[in-house]
Parts: structure tokens; sequence; C-alpha cells
């Protein structure tokens, strides 16, 4: 990708890191240039250059000139656009849902590549997210379009081994091939009810602001399982907001109580 | 161990928060540069760092007795908790001479991306404190939530609130908004919005 030495693109932090007496290294996910590395001088300072927009879930135009030879860009502005992190901040549960949303597009990003398509995804995504309770629905979908945006997406209409049309029987499900695998060619790997393809089939088309909710909570559960194997195979690891999310909704340490962490949503809509 | 002690020094001071390798290596010629005393004063003063401090009992902000030098005040409002992320907040506080009562420090705000969460932070002895369960300090009548206003900082702050309201205590949260001496015309619309939104009555 050849690239102009500076650009201004719309632009989210998906990392900060201090640097420095003052200064702070983003990771930005951008629409016109991809992932950036970026250092933003006196990001910390209380007068700060960039007021309150350096921070995540903010929406907003950079203005970046880019490095040469993987050097770090420089961020000369960031005018914020949309402020999805107050409304996220309100929630730990949502700022849990949120982070694995940019954990999980950061990671999957090609290097050196614009991805209009998945940055437009991210921004929907924590769109979503502020103006609706957080929801495994919203999560699952957002899993598989991030896949689907970068070609990882698992096949689930026909047998990754036969190509044969899947039908709505029992079928099972391989990682490593990247998809469903019908009874005559399986079984193998993960077993996939019906009810479960149907669902990922759904949610993979589905647009994320109704992604929320559908399926029974036994299916929710066997969608969650699948598809933290299919991203952790992806990754090559697991992402670190989700076990926060794990941390905050199931464990129940003393002195900690679970309604802490987001008392107004509902415990299957809470799950990972 | 390293055969090349500079090439050891660089590994490990690169391991420093806002150190790459090359500042890395430009501080490793620099001790090495220096008086042999210098490098030993160095190391003496990292050894001793290590095996003198540890965490208040009350308010978990560094020290190296038991109780932090505010914990040890007579004078100090123990009923006051201010609730910081780390001990350079209760400096940067301390330094304004204007907050009379205690401390505590969470060493850290919830931070799911980088995988920290509520047990990795001080919130089971804030807690204990504020439930009457620490028998080294009072209940607190107030706790300020002082963590910074960033989506990280009100996320713990929000999370805390939601842990200290069942127990009784008067729970509030520093002021946000346009800085003092600061322009409206400049401030950014994030700053404005918060500003608004946490508006006050004037009195």
């Amino acid at each position: 990708m050849t690239l102009p030495t500076a650009v201004t693109t719309a632009a989210l932090v998906s990392r900060s890191v201090d640097y420095g007496e003052a200064d702070r290294v983003l990771t930005l996910l951008t629409r016109d240039v991809g992932k950036v590395a970026a250092l933003a001088r006196g990001a910390r300072r209380s007068r700060r250059r960039f007021g309150a927009a350096l921070d995540l879930f903010v929406v907003g135009r950079a203005a970046l000139r880019l490095g040469r030879d993987g050097r770090l860009a420089t961020l000369e502005r960031f005018d914020p656009t949309d402020d999805y992190g107050t409304s996220i901040a309100r929630d730990v549960i949502k700022l849990a849902h949120g982070s694995y949303l940019l954990e999980l597009a950061r990671e999957l990003w090609p290097a050196d590549q614009r991805e209009p398509e998945l940055f437009a995804l991210v921004v929907d995504g924590l769109a979503t997210l502020a103006s609706q309770r957080p929801s495994a629905g919203l999560l699952r979908a957002f899993e598989l379009q991030v896949l689907r945006a970068v070609g990882l997406v698992p096949c689930l209409d026909r047998c990754v081994r036969c190509g044969a049309a899947a039908g709505n029987a029992a079928l099972s499900f391989s990682v490593a091939e990247g998809g469903v695998v019908c009874s005559p060619c399986g079984p193998t790997g993960w077993s996939l009810s019906g009810a479960a393809q149907q669902a990922l089939l759904a949610l993979r088309d589905r647009p994320l602001m109704d992604a929320a909710g559908g399926a029974p909570a036994g299916v929710q559960r066997e969608l969650r399982d699948l598809m933290l194997l299919v991203v952790q195979h992806h990754l090559g690891r697991r992402p670190r907001a989700l076990d926060f999310l794990i941390e905050l909704t199931e464990a129940t340490a003393p002195g900690l109580p679970p309604a802490a962490a987001g008392a107004t949503t509902p415990p299957v809509e809470r799950e990972a | 161990m390293s055969a090349d002690p500079l090439n050891r020094l660089v590994q490990e001071l690169a391991k420093l928060p806002g150190i790459g390798e090359r500042t890395a290596a430009r501080l490793a010629f620099h001790i090495l540069r220096a008086p042999a005393s210098y490098a030993q004063q160095l190391a003496a003063a990292i050894t001793e760092l290590k095996a003198r401090l540890s965490e208040c009992e009350v308010c978990c902000m560094l020290t190296e007795g038991q109780r932090c030098r505010v914990c040890r005040e007579p004078r100090r409002d123990a009923t006051l908790v201010m609730v910081v992320a780390t001990p350079q907040d209760v400096l940067a506080i301390e330094r304004t001479a204007s907050y009379s009562g205690t401390y505590h420090v969470l060493h850290g705000l919830l931070s799911p991306l980088d995988g920290v969460g509520p047990d990795a932070l001080r919130i089971r002895a804030l807690l204990a404190r504020c439930g009457g369960g620490a028998e080294a300090s009072p209940r607190p009548r107030e706790v300020i939530l002082a963590t910074s206003p960033s989506v990280e900082g009100d996320a713990t702050a929000l999370y805390l609130g939601r842990l200290l309201r069942p127990l009784g205590v008067r729970t509030t949260r520093i002021a946000s908004g346009v800085p003092i001496g600061g322009e409206i015309e400049f401030a950014d619309g994030v700053t404005l919005h918060r500003a608004i939104e946490d508006r006050r009555e004037l009195t």
C-alpha cells in the first residue's frame, strides 16, 4: 500500500500506551490507511493538545504524518465526531463487550491494509453497543462479520470436505478446516446442532443493530463455545477482554458480588 | 545469566514502561560511562526499593512501615476516603494541600484490553474498610472516587459505586469538565458534553 506522507482520515483508538513523560503511543484503526501505530505528543498533559478525544471508543478525524520504513506515525490532530465511550463507560459489562469488539478487530486486522468495511463494522458495533444493552447476539454477529471482512468466515452452509449443501440435521464443525462437515464426511471436531448452524447463518448476515436475542439460552452457549474456539484459532491466543468479561459475569469471588458487574443486564444476555 | 552484560542490561531496561530498545541502549551506555560508584548506588537504590517498600495496611499506598504517612497522621479525617488509581495520584493530590482526608490506592484501573479485572485491583481491601471489616481504620462516612475521567476511569468508578452503595457509604465522584483558565471556545466536544451533563446548581 503506497500512501501519502500526510493524511486525514476517520479513526478510532484501539490501544493506548503511555510513553515518556507525557506522550502516548496509540494503535489507531482508520478508514483510509488501515491500522496505524502513532505517537501522540503531549497527550497526557492536563492541557493536552487532543482534549478528551484520545480515549477508547471515540471516533474522530485524525490528521496523521505517516512514518516510513516501519517508523511510528505522528498524530497531529484528532477531532472527535462520535463519542461512544461516555455511554459504554457507564456499564462495566458494556466496557468489557466494547473492549472485546476492539480487541477482535485490532488483532484480526491484516497488516498494512486499508479495510474500510472492517472500520465501518467496528464503528457500527460500538454504536450498537452504546445504544443497546450488551448482548451475546451482538458479540456473535460481530465475530462472524469481522471474520467475513478479513476473509476468514467459517463455511456454514456447505460441507468443507465434499461441498454438499448442509441441511438442518446434526452436523459437526472443524475449526482447522474452517466450517461445517456433513454426516457422511464426519463426524469430526465439534458437534453442531441444526439450531446453532441456522442461528450462525442468520447472525452472519443480520445488521448488528438487530442481532440481540433470538436464540434460546442453550443454543447461545453452543454458539459462544464454538465461536470462542474459532476466534482463538485465528488469534493464536485467548482474547484478554473475554477473560475480563467472564471474570465479571461468572466469578463470584467473596466480597465482589456479581450484581456489581451490571445490575440491569439479564443473565443470559450477559453471557460472553 | 547472559555472557554479554551490556546486552543483558539493555534487555532489562527495555522492560520498563515507555522504554524501547534504543532508549534502553542509550541508558545502558550512560551507566557504562558513569563512575562505578553511580552504578552501585543505582543498583542499591533499586534493591532497597523492593526490600523496604510495601503496601500500607489501611490504604494500600506504598510505605516503609505498616502504615503510610497519611494514615499515621492523627489530624487527617480517616472517615473521608479518596479512591485513586496509583500512588502518583496521591502525590499529585497531596501537592495541592487542599485535602485533609485519607486515601485508598487501587493500583490500576479496570482495563479489559490489558486483562486487568477486579481481582487485580485493591477492591477487596476497600470493601473491607467501608464495610467495617478492617480493624485498622474507622468506617468511612464518604468515599470520593477520584479516578481519571477516561473510559476506564469512569467505568472503574461506576463499578466501585455499585459495590459501595449497598454498604451505606456516601459515594461521590470528582468533578470534570472545562479546566480552570480554559476557554469554552477551544474545549473539545467530549469535554464540553461532560461539563454540561455534570453541571451543578449555583448556591
